[in-house]
């Protein structure tokens, strides 16, 4: 994906959007490329950011301490990186490490906030887009907490 | 006087055939892989299974994991769970084990030729999964589109793994691997096998064969429904404690079935309702 600004988010995120609404999201959006190693967002700051990636693997993970890095999931193609800017205090619980380039778009939390307290109906879709994401992610996690490959005989 | 003349004698399905230990092979620190010598060869269909039996110990039913296409070889990947299979852990090449079968129903792999195909298989569940797939790269023209998708519950509890490279290296192969859990030393993908479902290539009447612990299998099964699979071609093997293996003693029944005679491997159309019934 070049990088820069786009007149279109091509992303199953957004699929069916009408073109009204479309535009408006890709006014607050922009191409980019992130190399492996780069963290496109670290636990505790500030998440004003939403990336929708269409190529690459992303860490989510935290610093364990004694642990170590503790690697808790990975998102690539069709995946959507980040919804921490949707509430207060829109902070990120995560650190986000590039693993293997990420090509994605980036969407401007601050920008979508005012865009969906603006247009309602847009801010509708967008809940219901992003609810879906969270749904889906904490379904994986509930079934990662079962352990299902552990031993429990 | 009575006579009995060697036709009129059927063989006792209940009787081993000794093999020997040709060879074993550690996976993982619970889980090895042995290969056995049948006499005359050992024929089966992938996703069948024997009943392996330890002197003095016991009896277990294990799926076969190897090559179909070398019956001289009988290969099965076993993790070490009560004493039965803890027995079979200890065994060394030249020692020898009681083996009846092969059991059971297989995969479908006759039903999805000219199809694609999608397997998935988790943790211990991939071992039954390898001959299938052994068995599409073997014939491999008469498959569409084939990809896997694999999950473990860390890298360190991988199996298969310079397999599992190898099959990474055919062109006209998909294959996905995931971890439940990693390190930073993981550069692969993190999360529960069903994520990878959306990345796999499959059309329409597209069949998938799913392995893995219950749980799994029914996540993975709603993962491709929501993908338009057709319920009827979601095949899953099923796992029970068996006891005869022939269909006799009713130790592995479930609802209708018996696993060891009318599975393992079942339709999830025909047992996704059982697998919502806690007492059965």
């Amino acid at each position: 994906m070049p990088t820069g600004d786009v007149t279109r988010v091509e992303h199953p995120l957004l699929a069916g959007l009408s073109d009204e609404h479309m535009t408006k999201i890709a006014g607050c959006a922009w191409g980019d490329r992130f190399e492996e190693g780069e963290y496109l967002f670290r636990v505790g700051e500030v998440a004003n950011r939403c990336f929708l990636i269409s190529a690459g693997r992303l860490s989510l993970e935290l610093d364990g301490g004694e642990r170590g890095i503790i690697r808790i999931a990975t998102l690539q193609e069709e995946d959507v990186a980040g919804f921490s800017w949707i509430f207060p205090p829109h902070r990120w619980n995560w650190d986000g490490r590039v693993v293997e380039p990420v090509e994605a778009t980036v969407l401007d939390g601050e920008a979508l906030r005012a865009l969906k307290t603006k247009d309602h109906d847009l801010g509708y879709e967008l809940l219901l887009r992003f609810s879906a994401v969270i749904s889906d992610r904490l379904e994986a996690t509930r079934l990662q907490l079962m352990d299902v490959y552990g031993d429990h005989g | 006087m009575c006579t009995v003349t060697t036709a009129e004698v059927l063989p006792d399905p209940m009787l081993t055939t000794p093999m020997v230990v040709m060879a074993r092979r550690q996976e993982t620190a619970d889980t090895f892989t042995i290969d056995l010598a049948p006499p005359g060869g050992f024929p089966f269909e992938p996703g069948q299974f024997t009943m392996l039996y330890v002197y003095g110990v016991g009896e277990v039913p294990i799926s076969i994991s190897g090559d179909p296409a070398r019956p001289e070889v009988l290969t099965h990947t076993i993790r070490r769970a009560g004493k039965v299979t803890q027995a079979l852990a200890g065994l060394k090449p030249g020692d020898s084990v009681g083996v009846r079968g092969p059991y059971g129903r297989g995969w479908p792999l006759e039903a999805a030729r000219d199809k694609d195909v999608v397997l998935v298989g988790g943790g211990i569940g991939v071992a039954p999964l390898r001959p299938a797939l052994t068995h599409i790269i073997n014939h491999r023209a008469d498959y569409r589109l084939v990809s896997m998708a694999i999950g473990f519950r860390s890298p360190k509890e991988m199996l298969f793994v310079d397999e599992i490279r190898q099959w990474r290296q055919h062109f006209d192969l998909d294959i996905e691997l995931t971890v439940d859990a990693a390190d930073d030393t993981w550069r692969g993908s993190v999360g529960v096998v069903t994520r990878l479902i959306p990345m796999l290539d499959a059309g329409e009447q597209a069949v998938a064969m799913v392995c893995g612990p219950g749980v799994m299998m029914t996540f993975t099964a709603r993962a491709l429904r929501d993908r338009d699979f057709q319920p009827e071609n979601i095949y899953v093997s099923l796992e029970r404690n068996m006891k005869c293996g022939i269909g006799l003693c009713g130790h592995c029944q479930y609802g209708p079935l018996f696993v060891c005679t009318d599975g393992p491997v079942r339709q999830f159309s025909e047992v996704e309702r059982l697998f919502g019934i806690r007492e059965v």
